[in-house]
């Protein structure tokens, strides 16, 4: 392999829907941990949730509007399930449950009992739930390239997709930095501070925690929708380990900052890509496997996670000042 | 603390609609028992068999009464998905299986008669995500010896009727009965005929079971206790130990024991490195709990796949050879099964004599009542806490081995799968309380064990997590645990 196609490889991760996907999820989580200092580690679950009230609706044959409420309102409904009893509890209570929560809804997605609704661990195919996101496009048929890049217009892993998806981000990013610079979201600082103190105000301290969950998990939803428009919805995609890597990514960009999630997806994605490209193209397939490279990326992940935390906490944009580790 | 107790007082006030919450879960358990049957892909034959999350596995060696292999027999494979194989020259065969269902092994019947095998027809439960229900392997010299559902089917495979016979949900049974293959609602139905015969087999599994995640849960308490860390790398632990195991039975050709040993020092010494290396710095630099978590979820991330790195990604036996199992009153059962659950047993009745009966001990839970308090009364902390991370690994590691007995096998992921249970035991009997944990373990295991009798299958670890939640609610400092802990 040439070191000109790693190049592109990598670079393509930098504008791909996945990518968008993991940045619209992080800045959801930024909502709930930056923010509020809510400890949420099962951001996939609320992805998960988005991606069948998507998909299972469109399968149904909703149209797109319709599709997009019911993931939305999943989300909320689990926003509200999950906060109503935790919010009160300490933050070792909330991770534990969000996490089994999420887990919950994947091993209940991936059930043989649901084959008629979620199609099972086989998940949902994209012909079933992605022909009226790719009739809305306005782009005529056939194949762009632009730059290093091709892309077919349209269909799946589409420029379509990607305007889609970015466009999202933008909207999101620019909420968010609305967000951060309102009174609501000084008292959700606040509240991340000092929880007590804000009580000590006359503020509903579980209400503005709450509502926190319900924004960020609705920003999961849509993260869930593009992170399956590109493939199938695979309730074992959206795992565990994704929430995982929104946690680095959330953290590597910089909790509690507004670019923090896109500078840290764009380059988790373009790192992680070139290393594995790089090791692939240059390591003999006899040494290390192709599943090997892949294992000892996520090996990368996983110590850029722990050395994030224990030397930089806040990542490369944040302050340091305000870090949203206490308790 | 004081802040925390509030907060846990006026929790008491949300309690409707945690009610409605635990309604609401269990409504839409049991609404998903009803389903339509899945389509029967044809399985494959395959030379060896690894499950993963796309497919289970049915195998076996055919082995004649005085355990000589037997080769060139055609294995028939019939239920949920239907292949035939044949035999090699080591007796053994294999089937990949993508559908979850009740699947009916059927072997010449004058090949058994000729090497005086028992049966020649066996039938395996197969559950892709569920680590003991994924791979059936299936001998034919003792009839009783399939794993779990042995009654759900006939030679053809039709569980769907065979189970509505006698089931008092006629509803959902008699819509069953009208498929011919093993779906899960046909599986329900069978199962709640078999509710009786299988009651007893299940809450013994869940009992063993039960048992070895105590071990791994009092020690990932003890470390919560000390420290106040959940740690997520716990689960690794206990991967690593029966991956050390299988190091040292297949790699390095040593007796079991020796490599149990090797698995448990193992285990210890990266207990007491990790220690060192990471979470003793990080106390000094009063990095705080929350933050060493994700610490522990960048480790656990780290360790899962390099685990994935060195030896693949399929299960490891760490005995070849299949125990025979025999039956004591109800249950069915082996010898290596019942050994591993006395030895569990009598280490966590050892932790707890040390807890209660030492000075160590007494200086370990004084720690964990008051870190703060204990060091001033002369205690050294540091030095506790290092011996409960070594117990704690070591436990593991040892849990880790048993694991691997018991179930045939461990993969690079065992560890990880189990972490959530431990979460809901250790929470469910209390954080940060010792015993606590290993009451939680057994309710958790029985609990995921038993609900399979009711709710399909592949869920029932989902129910444990459930008890999580609904604990969570109802009284979220667990059984054991004081209310100030909260928080």
């Amino acid at each position: 392999m040439d070191i000109l196609t790693i190049i592109s490889n990598a670079a393509g991760e930098l504008i791909a829907p996945t990518t968008a996907a993991y940045v619209l999820a992080a800045i959801g989580l930024n909502i709930h941990f930056g923010m509020t200092g809510l400890m949420n580690m099962g951001q996939a679950g609320f992805m998960l949730l988005g991606a069948y009230g998507f998909a299972v609706t469109q399968s149904m044959g909703a149209n797109l509007f319709a599709s997009i409420c019911a993931a939305v309102a999943l989300a909320v409904i689990y926003a509200l399930l999950l906060g109503i009893p935790t919010l009160k509890l300490g933050p070792d209570y909330l991770s534990m449950v969000t996490l089994a929560a999420a887990e919950i809804i994947r091993i209940i997605g991936r059930s043989t009992s649901m084959t008629n609704l979620t199609g099972g661990s086989a998940g949902i195919s994209p012909q079933d739930f992605t022909t009226q996101f790719e009739n809305l496009s306005p782009l005529p048929d056939g194949s762009t390239t632009f730059l290093l890049w091709t892309y077919s217009n349209n269909i799946a892993n589409s420029w379509w997709l990607r305007i889609v998806a970015w466009a999202l981000v933008i909207v999101a990013t620019l909420l968010v930095w609305r967000w951060f610079h309102s009174p609501w979201g000084r008292v959700l600082k606040g509240i991340r501070e000092d929880e007590n103190a804000i009580r000590s105000l006359g503020k509903n301290v579980t209400k503005y925690k709450m509502e926190s969950l319900i924004l960020g998990g609705i920003f999961g939803a849509f993260a869930g929708i593009i992170f399956v428009l590109p493939r199938s919805v695979q309730p074992d995609s959206l795992g565990r380990t994704v929430t995982f890597y929104t946690w680095t990514i959330l953290l590597l960009g910089g909790a509690a900052t507004i670019f923090g999630p896109i500078l840290g997806s764009c380059l988790l994605w373009v790192l992680l890509t070139f290393v594995k490209e790089t090791m692939r193209g240059t390591i003999p397939e006899t040494l290390i496997s192709s599943n090997q490279v892949e294992a000892l990326g996520w090996v990368i992940v996983g110590v850029a996670l722990m050395c994030l935390v224990i030397f930089r906490p806040q990542g490369l944009l944040g302050d340091r000042k305000e870090l949203a580790f206490n308790a | 603390m004081t802040a925390a107790t509030i907060r846990c007082r006026r929790h008491r006030s949300v309690l409707p609609p945690l009610t409605a919450l635990a309604a609401a879960l269990i409504a839409i358990l049991m609404t998903l028992t009803i389903s339509q049957p899945t389509p029967a892909i044809a399985a494959e034959s395959v030379a060896t068999c690894n499950p993963t999350a796309q497919n289970g596995c049915v195998n076996g060696i055919l082995q004649d009464a005085s355990k000589k292999p037997i080769a060139g027999v055609t294995v028939t494979l019939s239920g949920a998905e239907s292949a035939t194989t044949q035999t090699d020259a080591n007796g053994k065969w294999a089937f990949s299986v993508t559908a979850d269902g009740t699947y009916t092994v059927t072997i010449d019947e004058s090949v058994a008669k000729a090497h005086g095998l028992g049966t020649n027809t066996a039938d395996v439960e197969i559950v892709k995500n569920s680590f003991d229900k994924q791979r059936g392997v299936v001998r034919f010299d003792q009839s009783a010896g399939s794993a779990g559902g042995s009654s759900t089917g006939g030679d053809s495979g039709t569980s769907g009727t065979n189970g509505s016979s006698g089931s008092s949900k006629s509803g959902s049974a008699g819509a069953s009965s009208a498929n011919d293959t093993a779906d899960a609602a046909g599986a329900l139905s069978a199962t709640l005929a078999n509710i009786g015969a299988r009651f007893w087999q299940q809450l013994y599994s869940g009992v063993i079971f039960g048992l070895m995640l105590g071990l791994m849960s009092v020690g990932m308490n003890l470390v919560y206790g000390t420290t106040r860390l959940s740690s997520f790398s716990h689960g690794e632990q206990v991967t690593l130990g029966g991956l050390m195991a299988y190091v040292g039975t297949q790699l390095l050709h040593w007796p079991l024991v020796i490599s149990a040993v090797f698995a448990v020092a193992v285990g210890a010494l990266t207990g007491w490195i990790q220690n060192e290396l990471v979470w003793a710095p990080l106390r000094r630099k009063h990095v705080g709990p929350m933050q060493q978590m994700i610490v522990t979820i960048g480790l656990s991330m780290a360790l899962q796949y390099l685990f994935q790195f060195f030896f693949g990604g399929d299960i490891k036996g760490i005995t070849k050879s299949v125990p025979d199992s025999f039956a004591l009153g109800p249950i069915t059962t082996d010898a290596p099964t019942l050994i591993s659950a006395g030895l569990a047993i009598v280490v966590i009745i050892g932790i707890t004599l040390f807890l209660y009966k030492t000075r160590l001990g007494r200086a370990t839970r004084a720690v964990s009542d008051n870190a703060a308090l204990a060091a001033a009364s002369g205690i050294n902390v540091e030095q506790v806490v290092r011996i409960v991370w070594i117990l704690s690994c070591a436990m593991a590691a040892l849990s880790g081995v048993l694991l691997g007995i018991y179930l045939n096998g461990i993969s690079w992921n065992t560890g990880a799968t189990l972490l959530l249970l431990m979460f809901a035991a250790v929470t469910l009997g209390g954080l940060g309380t010792a015993n606590g944990a290993l009451v939680g373990s057994l309710v958790i295991g029985i609990v995921a064990d038993m609900s399979s009798l009711i709710i399909p299958n592949d869920m029932r670890y989902a129910s444990a997590l459930a008890i999580l939640i609904i604990v969570l609610l109802v009284r979220p400092q667990g059984i054991f645990g004081k209310a100030q802990r909260v928080g």
